[in-house]
């Protein structure tokens, strides 16, 4: 039997799903969906839910009455893991009764589920920098300062996001790295008579902080139709392309300034 | 050839665990991104467009995608981001960026362009492979219960 407390009970297990979905990068539909299949099992009437990458508007009806809900999102990452998890339990929860401290646990389970070990990340980040150096032209010289570099890139932004959730600070450190420590790489290769090319070092090793997947996640949600939230990830796009832009370039026109533009 | 799908297999399963995909999954994704990179770089040679080759790449992604999602019951977001990985024009963006930063406003509009353009290419591809997952899945549904009743 419904009453006001278990419909506040499911109003915040729907929620709590949702603002997960959406903290780990979630598709803004699949994050609605999921929040009107888990009210709409319990016998909510009306249920609504208005998703943008920054915040979760919902509302529902119930006896006459009308219940909204807002929550305020910050920084997004991408974590298909717990996606995942959340979307399996989203279906259990609509099939099978779950109690509300019950579903309210698992959920957290979810949300502190673990991810790879630091190092396996800086690795896995490492090789990714690398072979893309490889991709795009380079010998094997290269891919290794690619991965050097990469690594290291990785190992920054890890450590910044642990003190700051702006993704500014974190990108512009990001390329601020990548690009001193290419052109350090490089030079002393060039005291033992190897020339690698520094560009190729660079691009390989920005790849791992590029907003590839969120230039073509917004359009995805441009063209489905979620024209806010897709112009919201546009612009989370710009900015970090923009970042990353600004620390290569500060680097490189300090070691022109320094050098005289000898790479 | 051969070595340029192992590179994109190396390149998928590095940003795969980035972005933390459950262990079991990992090869697949690495294996859709690699077939998905394959694909474009061959259409590239055929076809003489990076658009419209990103296009059929996303797309070989997006079907790969979907077939590992019905088959280890995932939702498919798992197997097609890492998978886009290779073709996704983040360093174009980046590119971009990086010129208009350095006063070279007519290279970085036209790399920005071509960017938009590829991201709109795949974001077209990824979005018919899901509808046309969704439409085969609810027919064979309809099928079923149709012939049970």
């Amino acid at each position: 039997m419904l009453t006001r407390k278990s419909v506040r009970e499911t109003l915040d297990i729907a929620i709590f799903a949702g603002q997960i979905m959406l903290e780990n990068g979630a598709e803004t539909y699949r994050v609605e969906e999921t929040i009107e299949r888990i009210c709409s099992s319990r016998g909510l009437k009306n249920v609504h839910s208005f998703t943008i990458p920054t915040g979760i508007f919902m509302s529902c009806t119930f006896e006459g009455h009308d219940f909204s809900y807002v929550r305020r999102m910050k920084a997004i990452i991408i974590d298909l893991h717990i996606i995942s998890m959340v979307n399996a339990f989203s279906r259990q929860f609509v099939t099978e009764e779950i109690p509300y401290e019950d579903a309210m646990a698992r959920l957290k389970t979810i949300k502190h589920a673990p991810h790879y070990p630091p190092l396996l990340q800086f690795f896995s980040g490492g090789i990714a920098g690398g072979f893309f150096a490889v991709i795009y032209g380079g010998n094997a010289l290269e891919a290794l300062l690619a991965f050097v570099t990469s690594f290291m890139v990785v190992v920054t932004v890890y450590l910044i996001s642990k003190k700051t959730r702006a993704f500014f600070l974190k990108n512009l450190g990001g390329g601020m790295i990548n690009t001193t420590l290419a052109i350090l790489l490089t030079q002393g290769f060039n005291h033992f008579g190897v020339y690698p090319d520094t560009n190729i070092v660079i691009i390989g090793a920005v790849m791992p902080l590029v907003p590839g997947v969120s230039i073509t996640n917004a359009l995805r949600d441009t063209i489905s139709g979620d024209f806010v939230s897709g112009m919201s990830k546009i612009a989370e796009a710009f900015g970090i392309a923009l970042a990353i832009a600004l620390g290569v370039v500060t680097v490189l026109q300090a070691n022109l300034l320094l050098t005289g533009g000898v790479l | 050839m051969i070595l340029t799908a192992l590179y994109a297999f190396i390149c998928t399963t590095g940003f795969a665990i980035l972005f933390n995909i459950p262990k079991k999954n990992i090869v697949q994704s690495g294996i859709t991104g690699a077939l998905g990179w394959l694909v474009y770089v061959n259409a590239q040679t055929v076809l003489e467009s990076i658009v419209f080759s990103a296009f059929v790449g996303a797309f070989v992604v997006g079907i790969v995608g979907e077939v590992f999602a019905r088959i280890y019951k995932e939702p498919g977001t798992i197997f097609v981001v890492p998978g886009i990985i290779p073709l996704v024009p983040g360093y174009g963006l980046y590119y971009a960026m990086l010129k208009s930063v350095e006063n070279d406003y007519a290279a970085a509009v036209q790399s920005g362009l071509e960017t938009v353009l590829v991201a709109i290419a795949i974001a077209c591809a990824i979005i018919s492979t899901t509808s046309i997952g969704r439409m085969i899945k609810t027919w064979l549904f309809q099928r079923q219960s149709r012939s049970q009743s």
